[in-house]
């Protein structure tokens, strides 16, 4: 009897049914989750700052969340575009601005002033270097918009997208420093904004949050260190981030600081 | 030429990898436009490649009660990659969960300041191999 069953257990065997199979692998156990890198004095030193200044309709919720209902839309006005000679800090600077002004009146002007507005950028970016594709994207926006095919939150939506996501990629086509400048123009027309805003409404218990980010003064303070352009708005942009500089290094703003930061932007913008 | 490549890769025994920012930053802008659904806006997005462990770190400014949700994405030559959350002293503040190439950080801060996003390549599907990654900071 027993030779007879081992002969049918071996028989079973090619079926993988004998007797003596090595049990099942357990499942294999996910690996251990790692701990968050530590980051030393030097990379933070070395951090990008890619991400580090805020957009303008950033800066439009954190006032509206600062309780100052003053719309920034509002408040900006058109800017010729520079001469034709213009250096290309003042034309970055100056896209930057536009860029900005787009931005906060993409829901509340009409198709004609933000094709007029694209158009600027668009005429920023070519002498800043921009390639045929960026160009393109901002073309068929543009004409989007004039013939009514974009508008309202669709059109909000696909600037935003378009200076948030595909303009920081677009950076390397462009001549040195440009983008950087450009991020400076739009951030000093934001602050601009926000502060005649505050002034104008009155309120200033909000301005620490709104207004003091000595990292990004820092940051453009660098950036245009960087010029050799002998020019007044080269020796003016200098001038208004070392207010901002000093401005911004104490520990709270109230009315003086907002006051001082209105004045000194605006001193800035009036040059392009 | 690309269909054999794949057919190789699959003799070889895997999938192939479609390294590359191009791809990190494609699957980026998907998340993006998904998030606007939601409300999120993008402030900037960026792109960059990293071998097994190496990372990048970002300077962020952040409002005092704006929601900021930032995202990660790894091109398929990665299996995991690490985002994080730091004040402006370099402490952690959030880890995303582990595991995954899409990772996400929400934080809202009650205070305005500047932080620091790290992003890291924590596990690649191929050995020595680099990878693209993009990183995008939204808010609402």
């Amino acid at each position: 009897m027993l030779p007879r069953l081992c002969c049918f257990a071996l028989a079973l065997l090619p079926l993988g049914a004998g007797c003596g199979d090595p049990p099942a692998p357990p499942p294999e156990a996910p690996a251990a989750p790692q701990p968050a890198l530590t980051l030393s004095a030097a990379d933070l030193a070395a951090a990008d700052p890619v991400a580090l200044v805020p957009a303008p309709r950033e800066m439009q919720r954190a006032l509206e969340r600062a309780g100052v209902a003053q719309s920034l839309a509002s408040r900006v006005s058109d800017r010729p575009a520079p001469p034709a000679d213009a250096d290309l800090d003042r034309v970055a600077v100056y896209t930057g601005v536009v860029l900005a002004d787009l931005l906060l009146t993409a829901s509340s002007a009409t198709p004609a002033q933000i094709g007029a507005r694209v158009g600027l950028v668009h005429a920023g970016l070519v002498r800043l270097g921009a390639d045929a594709e960026a160009l393109a994207a901002l073309e068929e926006l543009r004409a989007r918009v004039e013939n009514g095919a974009l508008a309202g939150d669709a059109l909000v939506t696909e600037l935003d997208e378009l200076a948030g996501s595909r303009l920081p990629a677009w950076e390397a086509r462009l001549s040195p420093r440009a983008l950087p400048l450009v991020r400076a123009g739009a951030w000093l027309e934001g602050a601009s904004l926000v502060s005649g805003a505050m002034v104008e409404a009155g309120r200033f218990d909000g301005a620490t949050d709104l207004l003091r980010q000595p990292a990004v003064v820092d940051y453009f303070q660098a950036v245009a260190a960087q010029s050799t352009a002998p020019t007044q708005l080269q020796s003016q942009l200098q001038a208004t981030l070392e207010v901002l500089d000093r401005t911004t290094a104490q520990p709270s703003l109230g009315e003086a600081e907002v006051r001082e930061i209105q004045a000194s932007t605006q001193a800035l913008l009036v040059l392009l | 030429m690309r269909m054999s490549a794949w057919l190789l890769a699959l003799a070889l025994g895997g999938a192939p990898a479609l390294a590359g920012e191009d791809e990190a930053q494609t699957c980026l802008r998907n998340l993006i436009w998904e998030g606007y659904k939601e409300g999120w806006s993008v402030r900037t997005a960026s792109s960059t490649t990293l071998g097994q462990d190496e990372f990048r770190v970002f300077a962020v400014t952040l409002y005092r009660g704006s929601a900021y949700h930032v995202l990660a994405c790894g091109d398929a030559g990665l299996t995991a990659v690490g985002l994080s959350l730091y004040n402006a002293d370099g402490q952690v503040l959030v880890q995303a969960p582990p595991g995954g190439v899409q990772p996400v950080v929400d934080y809202t801060p009650d205070a305005t300041g500047t932080f620091y996003v790290s992003v890291r390549a924590e596990a690649m599907a191929t050995p020595g191999a680099r990878a693209g990654v993009g990183m995008a900071v939204t808010y609402r």
